[in-house]
């Protein structure tokens, strides 16, 4: 009996410690196939270059490859398997609270993450404060806007969701005028696209002319203009879930031993996310960053 | 702080009030401005702002009918802090644009600041805060250096209207330059650590936030106003959520929303229901969280109503101001219109008037002009009809001239030149000779003097008529005998004087002789077929009388000599000549004693004469 139960025991450690780690990625966004195709059959640890293999936004993917590579450095091998779930929005975190999920392969506003911290193992900042850039995407058609001076800006209406506190914190801050607008992504561009709204603040496009090009219709930043996300992106680990404290802890030793190699601001840097064509351009709410203490 | 506010108001109420008492004692209308005054002191001190409306319309009636300036601004602040606090924006924007201007007429700059200060508070509830920062920047400019517990309240209302925006690093700064410039035994303190932990919380610096709470004197705290405890407990409330003291959170929370002053400030009441929704929730009491959340929803609505209210009452205000901005300017366009067209008229006006006086002007200088044209014409004209009258007028004088000339050096009866003409031509006769020295012989001016012997009797006894007749045949024998380039004149009466160009002294001997016979051998013919012999007799002498010397003797005495010749000729014989030449002994320099005595001369044969007179001549 005695030895029936150690054999058990040692049978279930080892399937314990090749049990994967199943990480949340929202389903709707599906990164999956971009994410396989830039991953490429390599090994998670082997990748170095982050430079995109696409067009379009690159962070979500280079946060999933830099989640993994923390949790190895970190200490915590086990093999990673994302789940895609219908997240409706990332500041429902619901399945987080009650365990469900042990994480989000995103990172997530500090902001969105304040009330939660009860609940939840909030990681060092992944992208700092200042870090996160946007453009005023207009369409190329709308000539109007391309042409308002920088003192003209309280002439441009900007199309933003008031449920992105940051984005619209972002944009209370500057000359522009807000327009509110709840609903999906896609309609909001459709907005700019028919010129209802001017623009629309969106991470800055990874082509060598920053211009955005959804569904065929073309979108371009205005020129020499950007604006700061006042915030911090973190990844959040449940502390209801069994093996939330583990790997919140390997995640932290993770993130620490890969900032010190300066892999994520290489990683932001090379995706594109901190943009190396708009380094120059204005800042239209720099204020919000000159005082920070 | 809202007190303190007060407090600085009736402060500088009180001043004023106490000057303009001295300045008008025993007015029946000050004792009764004083009484509302202390009774508005009174109800404000003890929050019953709402009550002073009964009596503030009055109130502000006193001020504006004793020109107390002050007093009315007061008036207006209390008036638009009431309907600010009870919703009614518009008014309060209007009532504070009163009182801001009212300041400003009587340059009150610390009303001014305190006008800015309302109107920042107003505009912050409005959401418009980039007016709002705007506006809190006079207060602040103006109390910076001036009054550190006030320059903190301006302060503190920038970083609460950063807070609002979201600029929570701004919101940060702007806190602790007003923490930097006061104590914490000021009022104000209490403010500033609430605001402080809010911010901090909002960055999700849990423990700053905690230690700005630890900071607060909860025996000030009970004693302040009821929001702002509401405030501290909220922030309390949620620096315990942010570290998972769900328990002790929701506590805080639900204590607070039980006190029926929490009804009165909505937004932390939404913000307590949230809390103790969010902090259920994480506790699993999904029934509780759904109660809350619930209520928090309905608050929320309330406040969105709220909110949307604010926004029509400032599109509505918008659309006011562009309505009126658009008639402005329409009424500004018609004007420039109505200007452009009278002045357009003006200016045809004097296009016309101009073009008037150009067609005038015109006239009159064309008119000038064929005037100036006609005028030179007739002129011109004149001119030559002048010009020719003059020329012919000229030419007659010339002729006239030339014959009054002729006659003047004429002699009528012979024909011949007489003496005036003889004078007007000897000095050009005598050019050849004034310069010396005369070397040949030949080159000499013979004077000869020729006179009819005995004209008288002629005259005498054959009357003059006959005289007349010989000495025009007379004259035209010599007139014949002479050569073109001689010169004959009648002397005077029976006197010729015979000028010969150019010849020796020796050929003037022949001329004479010559002369001499030719006149002695002609019959004289007279009218009365009568005939007659007339002799003459002949003087003459040369010029110069010394080749050496030509200028030695003049004309004048070589006529002389010839006539001391004629003399000789006539005393000695008539019908002969006698001329005169130096002779070979030298000539005394003196001339005009040679002339004048050339009788003694001649005996002395310094003077030689020859003649054809064959006997020796007596001198």
């Amino acid at each position: 009996m005695k030895r029936f139960l150690l054999l058990f025991l040692l049978i279930s450690s080892d399937m314990k410690a090749h049990q994967p780690l199943i990480i949340d990625i929202i389903s709707s966004e599906n990164f999956s196939e971009r994410y396989s195709a830039f991953v490429n059959g390599r090994d998670i640890m082997d990748i170095t270059d982050f430079s995109p293999s696409t067009d379009g936004s690159h962070l979500e993917i280079i946060e999933m490859i830099l989640l993994q590579q923390a949790l190895y450095l970190g200490g915590e091998t086990k093999k990673v398997e994302f789940r895609p779930r219908n997240w409706v929005n990332t500041t429902e975190f619901d399945s987080l609270i009650d365990g469900s999920s042990l994480m989000l392969a995103r990172t997530m506003w500090h902001e969105d993450l304040l009330d939660y911290r009860g609940s939840l193992y909030v990681s060092d900042a992944v992208i700092e404060f200042g870090q996160y850039e946007a453009g005023l995407y207009v369409s190329v058609d709308n000539q109007k806007a391309q042409a308002l001076k920088p003192s003209q800006l309280n002439r441009l209406t900007v199309v933003v969701n008031p449920r992105w506190h940051v984005d619209w914190r972002a944009l209370v801050n500057t000359p522009v005028s807000v327009i509110s607008y709840i609903g999906p992504w896609e309609d909001m561009l459709a907005m700019v696209e028919t010129q209802v709204v001017d623009a629309m603040m969106i991470n800055f496009s990874v082509s060598d002319h920053l211009d955005l090009n959804f569904e065929g219709k073309l979108f371009t930043p205005l020129k020499k203009l950007k604006v700061i996300l006042p915030d911090t992106r973190h990844f959040a680990v449940s502390k209801a879930h069994p093996q939330g404290k583990q790997v919140a802890q390997a995640l932290q030793r993770g993130l620490a031993v890969l900032s010190e190699r300066g892999v994520i601001k290489k990683a932001l840097q090379q995706s594109g996310f901190i943009n190396h064509l708009t380094s120059d351009w204005q800042a239209i709410n720099q204020q919000m960053v000159v005082s920070e203490r | 702080m809202i007190k303190t506010v007060y407090f600085f108001s009736f402060g500088l109420f009180f001043m004023l009030q106490t000057s303009v008492l001295i300045a008008a004692v025993g007015s029946e209308e000050k004792k009764q401005l004083d009484l509302y005054f202390a009774k508005l002191k009174t109800d404000v001190n003890l929050g019953n702002t709402l009550q002073t409306m009964g009596y503030l319309t009055e109130l502000r009636a006193l001020a504006i009918s004793q020109n107390a300036k002050e007093v009315e601004i007061e008036s207006y602040f209390i008036e638009a802090m009431i309907k600010r606090r009870y919703g009614a924006y518009a008014d309060g924007v209007k009532l504070n644009h009163y009182a801001l201007e009212l300041a400003k007429s009587v340059g009150n700059e610390e009303y001014i600041a305190w006008a800015y200060y309302h109107l920042a508070h107003l505009e912050l509830e409005l959401e418009r805060y980039t007016l709002a920062l705007d506006y809190i920047q006079h207060p602040i400019n103006f109390y910076v250096n001036k009054n550190a517990e006030r320059a903190a309240l301006m302060y503190l209302w920038q970083s609460k209207i950063y807070l609002t925006m979201g600029s929570y690093y701004q919101a940060l700064k702007a806190n602790k330059d007003a923490l930097q410039i006061i104590s914490p035994s000021m009022d104000i303190h209490l403010d500033l650590a609430v605001n402080l932990a809010q911010i901090e919380l909002k960055l999700g610096n849990t423990k700053d936030a905690k230690t700005a709470l630890g900071l607060v004197n909860m025996e000030k705290l009970n004693g302040s106003k009821a929001r702002l405890k509401l405030q501290y407990y909220l922030a309390s409330a949620n620096s315990h959520l942010q570290t998972g003291e769900f328990n002790q959170a929701i506590e805080i929370a639900l204590i607070q929303l039980e006190k029926p002053t929490s009804l009165r400030f909505l937004d932390e009441q939404a913000q307590l229901q949230y809390l103790i929704a969010v902090g259920y929730s994480q506790l699993g009491e999904h029934k509780l969280a759904y109660k809350y959340l619930k209520r928090y929803s309905l608050s929320n609505d309330a406040l969105s109503l709220q909110r949307r209210n604010n926004k029509v009452l400032q599109l509505e205000s918008h659309y006011k101001f562009d309505l009126q901005n658009q008639k402005l300017e329409l009424l500004g366009k018609d004007n420039t219109l109505k200007e452009q067209r009278l002045a357009q008229q003006e200016q045809a006006f004097t296009n016309h008037r101009l073009q008037q006086q150009r067609w005038v002007l015109g006239a009159i200088l064309l008119l000038s002009i064929v005037g100036f044209v006609y005028w030179r014409w007739q002129n011109q004209r004149y001119l030559v009809v002048l010009k020719q009258r003059v020329n012919e007028r000229t030419q007659e004088l010339a002729k006239s001239n030339e014959r009054l000339k002729a006659m003047s050096f004429t002699d009528s009866l012979t024909d011949l030149h007489n003496r005036h003409y003889f004078f007007s031509v000897i000095d050009e006769l005598l050019i050849d000779f004034n310069s010396p020295p005369i070397n040949t012989e030949r080159q000499r001016l013979v004077f000869a003097l020729i006179d009819i012997d005995k004209f008288k009797n002629i005259n005498d006894t054959f009357g003059h008529n006959v005289g007349d007749q010989v000495l025009e045949q007379f004259s035209n024998i010599l007139r014949q005998q002479i050569r073109s380039e001689d010169l004959l004149i009648r002397w005077g009466g029976e006197e010729f004087l015979l000028v010969i160009k150019n010849v020796s002294y020796c050929a003037a001997e022949q001329i004479a002789e010559t002369l001499r016979s030719v006149v002695a051998s002609h019959i004289f013919k007279l009218n009365n077929d009568e005939s007659l012999n007339v002799t003459c007799s002949i003087g003459f002498a040369c010029y110069p009388l010394l080749a050496t010397e030509p200028d030695l003797y003049n004309w004048e005495q070589i006529i002389e000599l010839a006539d001391g010749g004629l003399y000789l000729a006539k005393e000695n014989q008539r019908d002969a000549w006698v001329g005169i030449k130096a002779g070979n002994s030298i000539l005394h320099h003196q001339s005009k004693d040679v002339v004048k005595h050339y009788r003694a001369h001649l005996a002395q044969q310094t003077l030689h004469a020859s003649t054809n007179i064959e006997r020796t001549l007596n001198y």
